[in-house]
């Protein structure tokens, strides 16, 4: 387990010491700084009685988790593929440490850049506390929510990027399986568990109206480990493969 | 200390060893030779742990690399032919990082990273980013970060691949001084680095054996002489091939006006050089415009060839 934690700690250094981890954090502060402003000018204007939580933290989280689906690929991307193409992969399979390890760590690592960047997000609702009083129980859960809709996402694109060493092919595929995975909901006659089970903006947006259902953790706790497994097990295979 | 024996590795149908056997000793620095592509750097990978055979056994310090991956990475150090290095980090940052995937206890890891910067004499670039450094340096540390956990095996694919002379020599030093008390194994295409820091030297070939030997031998202690003249040497040939201590006279094909002479056994000696003196001023006297004389040994670059020929001409042979 501690093989995990350098592993992640030396990933989340390399998001800060190369060019992505800082682009990515701009891309989301100025989309999240924008929006945040549009939203509540506008609502400010029509001269609604705004709840700072519920309308501007709500929609604000409901559009970080759709551009979500776009961001935490390419740090997926770059702790796998790009790390199987440029052979840094070797470093880790050349350690005494299991592939669970290897995956953990890798999956901690994204993990901890996007708390850390949730945690700097924190600065609207704290700005809106100045001027009303925004529910902090319900801002907990909708940003847990967001924490947990990008583990899903990050443990998806863990297991994609893995499958290959061609870093389009991982972004592409990474954004698309899960694209894929939230339309396949909407078919006609599927299962309704597996409606709910695979809208995750759906489940984000719940969580961000304060309601924490079991189930819903439920959900993403067996996404995560399903897709950390399937990408152990790729790992696992890569010794006897090809 | 390194017993492999019929290893076979496929790459889904197409075979790249085919069942290689060999073993190498403790204190020994062993030289894979071999054209690219002949299955080196596989037969690496599989010592190393990163990848599994097809078929056979190896064996590193008697744990099997299948059975017990996890000892036998604790015991190897593996430097792949790209080295593998995150260039957004210091060289000391690196190091440290893969001192603790060595699972190198705190308390001791200052000590050990301290210790495989200054034997791989990178310290004077410790605080700089390894994507800014040359590439001596980066190979280097490269080495550092096998290194570090003591490693009782060293597995090194191509190790001064791209260096320039200077870095040659010193990463050959390294090699040796690190050889003292562990067994290496180094892999080259270039024969001059496996005849300079090797012991044994395995020549492969499509993924065979093609040849193996101890570097001692190749070098023989009875060395051909090519005696070159000014002018074409038809009566100096006759003169040697009258002479009873000549074993073998010809004509030495790969240059102008040459013959290689063979002494017999009792021509060498203690009295090699008094031997070598009289038949030169022979020569002098008869007049044959001799320009030079010099030793020609059947190194390992004629092993490698002649293998490596054999082996192609047995295989057209058998097909």
């Amino acid at each position: 387990m501690r093989a995990a934690f350098t592993i992640a700690q030396r990933d989340f250094r390399g998001f800060l010491g190369t060019p992505v981890g800082w682009i990515a954090a701009c891309i989301l502060f100025l989309v999240s700084g924008l929006l945040f402003s549009i939203v509540t000018s506008q609502m400010l204007t029509r001269g609604e009685a705004v709840d700072p939580v519920a309308d501007i933290m709500g929609s604000l989280i409901g559009f970080l988790n759709y551009i979500n689906i776009f961001v935490v690929p390419i740090f997926t991307m770059r702790v796998m593929t790009e790390e199987l193409a440029q052979g840094t992969f070797r470093l880790h399979a050349a350690a005494p440490i299991t592939s669970g390890e290897i995956i953990g760590g890798k999956f901690l690592g994204v993990m901890f850049y996007f708390t850390v960047i949730c945690a700097l997000l924190l600065v609207y609702p704290l700005f809106a506390a100045v001027f009303a009083e925004p529910d902090f129980k319900v801002l907990s859960s909708g940003f847990l929510g967001m924490l947990l809709n990008i583990a899903a996402i990050a443990a998806i694109g863990l297991f994609v990027s893995s499958l290959t060493q061609n870093a389009v092919i991982s972004y592409l595929g990474t954004v698309f399986f899960i694209i894929l995975l939230l339309f396949s909901g909407y078919r006609t006659g599927v299962p309704e568990w597996y409606q709910r089970a695979v809208n995750l903006l759906e489940l984000g947006t719940e969580f961000s109206r304060g309601i924490m259902k079991t189930s819903s953790i439920a959900i993403y706790v067996a996404i995560v480990a399903g897709f950390l497994f399937l990408s152990r097990l790729v790992l696992e295979t890569k010794r006897w493969r090809v | 200390m390194i017993e492999v024996k019929d290893l076979v590795k496929l790459y889904g149908e197409r075979k790249v060893l085919h069942g290689l056997n060999f073993s190498v000793g403790v204190g020994r620095v062993c030289g894979f030779l071999g054209p690219n592509g002949a299955g080196k750097s596989t037969t690496m990978d599989i010592l190393a742990g990163l990848l599994g055979p097809s078929d056979g056994t190896a064996k590193v310090c008697g744990l099997d690399v299948v059975t017990q991956t996890r000892e036998v990475k604790e015991i190897v150090g593996y430097l792949p032919d790209n080295p593998p290095l995150y260039k957004e980090m210091t060289v000391v940052d690196f190091v440290t990082f893969v001192a603790k995937l060595r699972k190198i206890s705190s308390a001791d890891r200052k000590a050990a990273v301290d210790r495989v910067m200054t034997d791989c004499d990178v310290t004077d670039v410790a605080s700089r980013l390894i994507g800014n450094l040359s590439k001596g340096y980066r190979q280097r540390v490269a080495l550092c970060s096998a290194l570090v956990h003591q490693p009782k095996v060293l597995i090194l694919d191509e190790p001064t691949e791209g260096l320039d002379p200077n870095q040659i020599v010193l990463i050959r030093g390294l090699i040796r001084k690190l050889a003292k008390d562990r067994t290496v194994i180094l892999s080259s295409h270039i024969l001059s680095e496996v005849q300079a820091t090797c012991d044994d030297v395995i020549i492969i070939n499509q993924g065979q054996i093609a040849a193996q030997s101890s570097l001692a031998d190749t070098g023989s202690s009875k060395p051909s002489l090519l005696y070159s003249f000014s002018d074409k040497p038809e009566n100096a040939l006759k003169w040697f091939k009258e002479r009873t201590f000549v074993s073998k006279a010809e004509v030495f094909a790969d240059r102008q006006n040459c013959l290689m002479i063979d002494f017999k056994d009792d021509f060498y000696g203690d009295a090699k050089t008094a031997n070598l003196a009289q038949v030169n001023n022979q020569l002098m006297q008869q007049g044959f415009g001799l320009a030079f004389v010099q030793e020609h040994r059947t190194g390992l670059e004629s092993l490698f060839f002649n293998a490596i020929k054999n082996q192609n001409s047995f295989e057209g042979a058998q097909q």
